[in-house]
């Protein structure tokens, strides 16, 4: 008797339209892990399935057996958590969802061909906008990725997009993020990314005007002490006057900093902290936007229920500097966010905690 | 977002469709089984089982009733959505492309390849709807002829009075329906355009070319109105029902795939701003070109089918909308 035990990843729960539905086993799209256990080959009738009790979770555990292609009787255990969950829908989506049977290759597949993606697949949101502009006015043709405005009269082309014509008007693109007049759309805004910084540190709001000079001027004044080792990426960015955004991995000295990205793994443990008494609605994007403002954000990592892939209610993050995780500790232990006061403390490493935890147990 | 991952199909995909309700999804595929899912929770609810080879297109039915599809096999099939029973076959003399029924449920489309010394044209046939299903007429009333290279979509105009196709020699062309005659015609890609999507209210349509072009057209004038240039070859276009916003993706083809595309980003589904111009963001996942994508009709999700076989099927997270809103 051979066994062999094979994982089936874990599926979606099923989205229940109606209550008297989905009692046959096999309509159920099975959450949490399922084990394939392979039996004796060939044999007589097919045991029966067994359908345990929900238990505290809910999770129902289904045990049904059916012969596989090779002809071995496989013995199927799933755990599967039904979830009711109520709709409004037209009467004819209804009427299909209660009445229609599974028909062609579904009505006897074993397999599962429906999976959903175990990992989350995160919206990439795109947010090279400002150099398209440049390049727009010095006339360059650049492949871009944004389109080329046309006129819809088709005789005029060139240079008289709509989009100009508005800007040089001065009348009605106003920037919702920096304030600035026909300058930019708000999506093109260079601050995008900068604001919750911007209203940490300070900046002046009204001499916005000054301001891109300001910070785009620190990023070359960032590259250029550094210079020598870079190689001529990195100098024809300083040398074309640091207009431009220049992203880190293309500074000058951007290889000796990578070296020392092998370090950063080690060196970001003790820069961790530890954020409990978050709300559920809490997300990774919101976090994100909560701490930036203290500094660089190395690693956001928000511990979710392994079944239901509900935010469990703390978060563990990494800044690249010691100084902005003290300061952020300083800012934010006692904070209100959303409806609950946040709990910001240190991360302990998990070895500390389980000696922490022996240590307490003999005193008590 | 976590997609779900419908993995019925063993060749690339050819055609996604979902019904107007939104809770159907029709997929096609270059092997013979067109399948119907669940778009809820992504459940294969069933395969129309008949064609002898790759299946190009397909179209639902208004009421969802009956479910239209053309196959290299030189034929098209009449469904029954509900039990997967074949109801009629039409013949062609080349491979069927492209198929579609008016709105109304009065009249349909067969558009085939050229192939086999066959010019590629549009057939159009009578429906008859009242009765029998199996009494259909075998002989097209009209067809429409001037498109020199394999058309590889057509739409109808939703009063069904003329209806635009697309094609490898890159042209879209306008149809009168009464008269067969060809009444306009643009040019503005420079490859052959893959895929044409109307908006939800007929008024624009999008066309992406393998040139790595999609053009925003106004349906009346037949002129630009927009174009967006991207890094890679277009299969797959939809416009958004919801937002102003556009899906295109592609890939290289897939004779030319190299393993590096894949994280160069190629394979991705890239989202258009219609108003802006832009790029607004991309959703990757396909290990292979997109070759088909589409909306759901709430405009909540969208639906990609790639050369690797899979139907990825995504519903938004509350993200896109307050993002989306931001912009």
């Amino acid at each position: 008797m051979s066994l062999r035990v094979a994982t089936v990843e874990p599926t979606t729960s099923e989205d229940a339209w109606d209550e008297t539905e989905n009692d046959s086993p096999d309509a159920v799209a099975s959450l949490g892990r399922a084990l394939t256990t392979q039996l004796d080959k060939g044999g007589g009738g097919l045991p029966p399935p067994r359908v345990s009790e929900p238990d505290a979770d809910g999770i129902v555990t289904i045990v049904d057996y059916y012969v596989n292609d090779e002809g071995y009787v496989v013995q199927r255990t799933r755990r599967v958590r039904r979830r009711l969950e109520r709709r409004r829908v037209c009467a004819a989506v209804a009427e299909r969802r209660r009445c229609w049977r599974k028909f062609g290759v579904a009505a006897t597949e074993n397999a599962n061909t429906t999976t959903q993606a175990n990992e989350d697949i995160p919206i990439e949101w795109n947010t090279r906008n400002t150099e398209v502009s440049d390049d727009e006015e010095s006339g360059e043709a650049v492949p871009s990725l944004g389109a080329a405005p046309s006129s819809a009269s088709g005789g005029g082309g060139g240079g008289s997009g709509s989009g100009e014509d508005l800007m040089t008007n001065k009348s009605i693109v106003v920037c919702r993020i920096c304030g600035r007049v026909g300058d930019h759309w708000t999506l093109r805004c260079p601050y995008k990314g900068l604001q919750g910084a911007a209203d940490g540190l300070g900046l002046p709001g009204s001499a916005a005007s000054t301001a891109p000079d300001g910070i785009l001027g620190a990023t070359g004044a960032v590259g250029a002490p550094s210079a020598g080792s870079g190689g001529s990426m990195a100098a024809s960015a300083t040398s074309s006057g640091a207009t431009r955004y220049v992203p880190p991995s293309m500074r000058s000295g951007a290889s000796a900093r990578l070296r020392e990205g092998d370090s950063l793994y080690g060196r970001r443990e003790e820069n961790s902290i530890r954020i409990s008494n978050l709300t559920e609605g809490a997300t990774e994007d919101d976090l994100r936007q909560l701490l930036e403002p203290f500094g660089r954000v190395v690693r956001i990592y928000l511990a979710r229920d392994k079944y239901t892939g509900a935010p469990k209610g703390f978060a563990f993050a990494a800044f690249a500097e010691r100084s902005a995780a003290e300061r952020c500790i300083a800012k934010l232990n006692g904070f209100g966010y959303d409806h609950l006061i946040l709990s910001v403390e240190w991360a302990r490493p998990s070895g500390d905690r389980a000696n922490a935890a022996s240590s307490v147990n003999p005193g008590a | 977002m976590r997609p779900l991952l419908l993995k019925g199909h063993e060749r690339p995909l050819t055609q996604l469709k979902f019904n107007p309700e939104g809770d159907l999804l029709f997929t096609t595929a270059k092997d013979t089984r067109p399948t119907v899912w669940w778009a809820s929770t992504g459940e294969r609810l069933g395969t129309y089982d008949g064609h002898t080879g790759a299946v190009w297109s397909c179209d639902v039915f208004w009421d969802s009733t009956r479910l239209l599809t053309g196959s290299a096999d030189n034929t098209a099939r009449l469904w029954d959505v509900q039990t997967g029973r074949e109801l009629f076959r039409w013949s062609l003399r080349s491979s069927v492309r492209s198929v579609g029924v008016a709105p109304g449920c009065r009249l349909m489309h067969l558009a085939n390849s050229k192939l086999l010394g066959q010019e590629s044209c549009i057939h159009l046939f009578r429906l008859k709807s009242d009765g029998n299903w199996q009494e259909q007429e075998t002989e097209p009333f009209l067809v429409l002829r001037g498109h020199t290279a394999t058309i590889t979509g057509v739409v109808w105009y939703n009063t069904a009075e003329y209806m635009l196709s697309v094609s490898e020699d890159g042209t879209v062309r306008k149809w009168d329906v009464e008269t067969g005659k060809e009444v306009d015609r643009a040019k503005r890609h420079k490859k052959a355009i893959t895929d044409i999507k109307f908006s939800k209210d007929h008024q624009m349509f999008l066309t992406g070319s393998a040139d790595g072009t999609a053009v925003l057209w106004d349906t009346h004038a037949m002129q630009e109105i927009r174009s967006f240039v991207l890094d890679r070859p277009l299969n797959a276009v939809d416009l958004s029902p919801l937002m102003p916003h556009a899906v295109v993706g592609g890939g290289q083809e897939a004779s030319q795939v190299t393993t590096t595309a894949g994280k160069a980003g190629k394979f991705a589904a890239t989202f258009l701003h219609l108003i802006y111009g832009e790029e607004i963001f991309s959703v990757k996942g396909h290990f292979g070109p997109i070759n088909c994508l589409s909306f759901t009709p709430d405009g909540r999700g969208f639906a990609s089918g790639g050369e690797d076989g899979y139907v990825r099927l995504h519903h938004f997270d509350e993200e896109y909308y307050r993002r989306s809103s931001e912009i």
